[in-house]
C-alpha cells in the first residue's frame, strides 16, 4: 500500500501542476471552456484517487470546489476572481497535504478550515445570483437526464373535486428544469364565463433523471379529472439547445412545430460533439505514445553508464586502429555506431521541455503583481524548447530571482507609470529557443530599465569600486553582479536582500552558461542567459597542437580549410582570407602558449560560428570526429575563459574542450569593436 | 369616466362566482368599468380565467392588476394584459 501511495503522490504532483497550468491559462480566458473541462477533470481524478489512497482532506476539498466548476459548466456560474484565488489557494495547499495526510499541522489546519470557508461562501453568492437548486449541484456524470413532454389537460368541472392543476404543474416542478406553456383559446369571454369551470390546459416540458411513473404519480389522484399524456421526447437536456420563449408558444401546433425544430438541432449539436469526441479519441490514439514514470536516479545512472560506455568505445577503437585486424575494426566501428544510437537516445530522455518551470513563474508573477499592486502581463514563449533535466532544476531558482527582481525593480508602479507618462501596459516576457547547441533564455520587460550611473554611484558608495574608475555604460550595468551589490532602499520580502545577482551569475556559470544584462533607461531591461543543451556528452572535433588534443563541439563548426602556417604567423591584422571573406582568427599554439619549436608547414583552420558571428581556429591537425564526455575542468583552470571542460580519449589522456560561445563572444567583438 | 371597480382579499375557487357576479352587476349598471386588481388573497386558476376572459370583453378594462408574477409564471402565463 505504501508503493501505491507514493504512486500516488507523484501523480497527485502532476495533477497538481496542470491543475496550476490550466488556472493560470483560465485567469487570461475565464470563458475557455476547454480550461475549465481541465480543471474539473483533474478535480475529478484528484478526488477519486486521494480517497482511494486515504488523503481523505484532499478528496474533502476537491469535492467542494468540484461542485462549483460544475456549475461553471453548467454556465450556472462563472470563473470570478474569488473562484480563482481560491482554487490556487488550494493547490497551494494541496502540496502540503501530500505531506501531512491527516492535516494534524496547525497552520495546514488553519489554511484547510479557511479553505472550506471561503468555498462556501463562494457557493452562497453562486447561490444568490442564479437561484440554484440542489437538483442543479449535483455533478453532471451523476445526472442521466431524460426531457418530458406533459400534456395536461383538466376536465371543465375539476374545479369540483377539490382538484387544482396549478398544485399538479408546482409538483412536476419540484422533478426538474421545466417550462410551461398554457393554452387560454378556450377561455370564452367574460359574458360566457362560467366561473368555476376549467378552461385552461397546459404543456410542460421538463428535463428529469425521474422515470415516467415518477411523473405519473403526481397526477394519481386526478387521473379521472384529468387528460394525462407523459412522452419521452429527448434522451438529454433539450431545454439546453435552444431558449424556448413560452410567451411565443400559444397553441399545442406551435409548440410542436417548435419542439421539431428543437429536436433536429439536438440531433445536429449531438452529431457535431460526437465528431469531436471521435476526433479527440483518434488524434490521441496516433499522436500519444504510451508512457511509463521512471525514478530519475534511474535516468541520471543510465546517463553515468552511457559516458561510461563512450569512454571505453574510444579506447576500444584506438586498439582496433593499432592491431590492424580488419574484422575487429568492423566490429568496433558497429559498436561505435550502437552506442552513438543509445548516447542519443538516453540524452533525449533527460530532456525536459521548459516549460515544466516557466508555467511556476506565471504563477509567482500573478502572485508578485497582487502583492506589490503593479499590473503586468506576463508573456511566456518557446516554453516547449527542451533543455538537460539537470539544468532546468538548477535554472529554477536564478530564474525566480530574476523575475522577482523584475517584478519588484523593474516594473513600475501605477503611479511612476503615470509619472514617466507610459501608456503601453507593463510587460515581461519570458522566451526560451535554441541557438546551435546552446539555449538561450531571455527575460525582457519594458519597466524603467537600470540607471548606469545610479548603478555606480551605489558601487562607488558600497567601496565595491573607487571614485576614479572609468568604466562604459555596459561595465556599470555589469556592477550589480558584484557580490553584496543591492540598490534597494529598503530590504523587501520580494528582491533586495543584498545578495542576489552573484549568486545568479554563479549559478548560470556552473551550469557552463554565461548571463547578460541590456538595458535603458525608461525603455527597459533583458536579461539574456544562454545555456548549454546539455552537461553530459557532445559531438566534437579532435584537433592538435603538437601532441595536445583540443576538442571543437561539432555544432561550431561550419567548414575546415588548409592555409600555410606563415601565413597565419606573420598575420600582422588578425584576419584571413577565406572563401573571399576576411576572418579574424585565433591561434590555437599562441593562445595557450604551445612552443613555436616544431610548426607545421600547413595549418589547419576550423571555422566555427555563433549566429552571425564568425571565427577562424588554427590547428596543426585535425584527428576527426570525437564524442566527448564532458568533465569539469579543475580549479587551476578556472580563470581560462575558452575552455568549457575536458574529456578522457581512449588513450587515457585528456583532450580540452573549447567553449566556442566564449571565443567568438571575446574574439569577434572585440574585433567589430576595433574597425 | 368610466366607474372603477377594485377586487381585492380572497379570490379561491370558493368565493369566485361572488366575485364574477359582481362584476356582471357593475357592468349591468354602468355599461363599462375600470377594474383593479390588488391585496388578493387565494390565488386560483379560476380568477386568471376570469382576468383572461376580462380581457377579452370590450366593456372592461383591466387598468392595474397587482398580482404575484412567480404565481402566474407558474402556471404558464408571461404577462398580463401588458400590465
Amino acid at each position: 500500500m505504501e508503493n501505491f501511495k507514493k504512486i500516488f503522490v507523484e501523480e497527485a504532483r502532476d495533477l497538481i501542476a496542470n491543475l496550476e497550468e490550466a488556472m493560470l491559462t483560465l485567469e487570461n480566458s475565464p470563458e475557455d471552456m476547454e480550461q475549465i473541462e481541465e480543471v474539473f477533470r483533474v478535480m475529478h481524478s484528484l478526488k477519486g484517487s486521494s480517497g482511494m489512497f486515504g488523503f481523505h482532506k484532499i478528496e474533502e476539498l476537491t469535492h467542494d470546489l468540484e461542485t462549483i466548476y460544475d456549475l461553471i459548466r453548467d454556465h450556472k456560474a462563472v470563473v470570478t476572481k474569488g473562484v480563482l484565488n481560491v482554487t490556487l489557494t488550494m493547490v497551494d495547499h494541496f502540496s502540503a497535504l501530500l505531506q501531512d495526510i491527516n492535516c494534524e499541522e496547525e497552520i495546514n489546519k488553519a489554511n484547510h478550515e479557511a479553505i472550506l470557508d471561503q468555498i462556501k461562501t463562494l457557493l452562497k453568492e453562486i447561490d444568490a445570483s442564479s437561484h440554484i437548486t440542489d437538483e442543479a449541484t449535483k455533478p453532471t456524470e451523476e445526472k442521466n437526464l431524460i426531457t418530458y413532454r406533459i400534456k395536461l389537460e383538466p376536465k371543465e368541472d375539476v374545479f369540483h373535486t377539490g382538484a387544482n392543476p396549478m398544485y399538479l404543474i408546482e409538483d412536476l416542478m419540484a422533478l426538474g428544469k421545466n417550462k410551461t406553456f398554457v393554452y387560454v383559446d378556450k377561455v370564452p369571454s367574460f359574458e360566457d364565463l362560467s366561473p368555476q369551470k376549467c378552461y385552461l390546459y397546459w404543456d410542460v416540458l421538463l428535463v428529469s433523471e425521474v422515470g415516467v411513473d415518477e411523473i405519473k404519480d403526481v397526477f394519481i389522484f386526478v387521473e379521472d379529472e384529468c387528460d394525462i399524456d407523459v412522452q419521452t421526447i429527448y434522451k438529454g437536456d433539450l431545454l439546453q439547445v435552444e431558449e424556448v420563449d413560452p410567451s411565443a408558444i400559444t397553441s399545442r401546433e406551435e409548440l410542436e412545430s417548435s419542439l421539431t425544430c428543437l429536436l433536429k438541432k439536438a440531433a445536429k449539436l449531438e452529431k457535431q460533439k460526437n465528431e469531436e469526441i471521435n476526433n479527440v479519441v483518434k488524434t490521441s490514439k496516433t499522436t500519444t505514445a504510451p508512457s511509463i514514470r521512471v525514478a530519475s536516479e534511474k535516468l541520471n545512472d543510465l546517463m553515468n553508464l552511457v559516458s561510461e560506455l563512450v569512454t571505453t568505445q574510444a579506447g576500444l577503437s584506438l586498439l582496433a586502429n593499432k592491431s590492424q585486424n580488419p574484422a575487429l575494426e568492423v566490429m568496433v566501428e558497429n559498436i561505435e555506431k550502437l552506442s552513438r544510437q543509445l548516447r542519443d537516445i538516453t540524452f533525449s530522455m533527460t530532456l525536459m521541455p521548459l516549460n515544466n518551470i516557466f508555467f511556476r513563474f506565471q504563477r509567482l508573477v500573478r502572485d508578485l503583481s497582487e502583492q506589490l499592486g503593479k499590473e503586468v502581463e506576463f508573456v511566456i514563449s518557446g516554453g516547449e524548447t527542451e533543455l538537460d533535466k539537470t539544468i532546468i532544476e538548477a535554472l529554477t531558482d536564478p530564474l525566480m530571482h530574476l523575475l522577482r527582481n523584475c517584478m519588484d525593480h523593474g516594473i513600475e508602479t501605477p503611479a511612476e507609470k503615470k509619472q514617466a507618462n507610459k501608456i503601453k501596459p507593463s510587460k515581461i516576457i519570458l522566451s526560451a529557443h535554441y541557438s546551435g547547441a546552446n539555449v538561450v533564455v531571455n527575460i525582457q520587460d519594458n519597466g524603467k530599465g537600470i540607471d548606469p550611473y545610479v548603478i555606480r554611484e551605489k558601487a562607488i558608495e558600497k567601496e565595491l569600486i573607487t571614485e576614479d574608475e572609468s568604466l562604459t555604460k555596459q561595465e556599470m550595468i555589469n556592477l550589480i553582479f558584484l557580490p553584496g551589490f543591492s540598490t534597494a532602499e529598503t530590504v523587501t520580502d520580494v528582491s533586495g536582500r543584498g545578495v542576489g545577482m552573484d549568486v545568479v551569475q554563479r549559478n548560470i556559470k556552473n551550469l557552463r552558461g554565461e548571463i547578460e544584462i541590456q538595458s535603458e533607461k525608461g525603455v527597459g531591461t533583458t536579461i539574456q542567459i544562454i545555456l548549454p543543451l546539455t552537461l553530459s556528452i557532445i559531438d566534437g572535433l579532435l584537433v592538435k597542437i603538437e601532441e595536445e588534443h583540443f576538442v571543437v563541439p561539432l555544432f561550431a563548426v561550419n567548414k575546415c580549410y588548409e592555409v600555410p602556417y606563415k601565413s597565419v604567423e606573420n598575420n600582422f591584422n588578425n584576419l584571413l582570407n577565406l572563401d573571399d571573406e576576411a576572418i579574424p582568427f585565433l591561434n590555437l599554439r599562441e593562445e595557450f602558449g604551445v612552443s613555436n619549436q616544431s610548426t607545421p608547414e600547413m595549418s589547419e583552420v576550423i571555422l566555427i560560428y555563433q549566429e552571425e558571428l564568425k571565427i577562424a581556429i588554427c590547428v596543426d591537425q585535425i584527428v576527426g570526429q570525437y564524442q566527448a564526455v564532458l568533465k569539469p575542468l579543475s580549479k587551476y583552470y578556472k580563470d581560462q575563459e575558452f575552455l568549457s571542460g575536458a574529456t578522457i580519449l581512449g588513450d587515457g589522456s585528456v583532450a580540452l574542450v573549447l567553449d566556442t560561445y566564449k571565443i567568438i563572444d571575446k574574439k569577434v567583438k572585440q574585433k567589430l569593436q576595433m574597425i | 369616466m368610466a366607474n372603477t371597480h377594485t377586487i381585492s382579499g380572497d379570490v379561491s375557487i370558493a368565493t369566485i362566482q361572488e366575485v364574477y357576479d359582481t362584476l356582471q352587476k357593475q357592468v349591468a349598471e354602468h355599461g363599462h368599468i375600470d377594474i383593479v386588481v390588488e391585496n388578493i388573497t387565494g390565488f386560483s386558476i379560476s380568477f386568471i380565467q376570469l382576468l383572461l376572459a376580462i380581457e377579452k370583453s370590450d366593456k372592461i378594462q383591466l387598468v392595474k392588476c397587482d398580482i404575484d408574477q412567480e404565481l402566474l409564471q407558474t402556471i404558464g402565463i408571461q404577462n398580463l394584459a401588458n400590465i
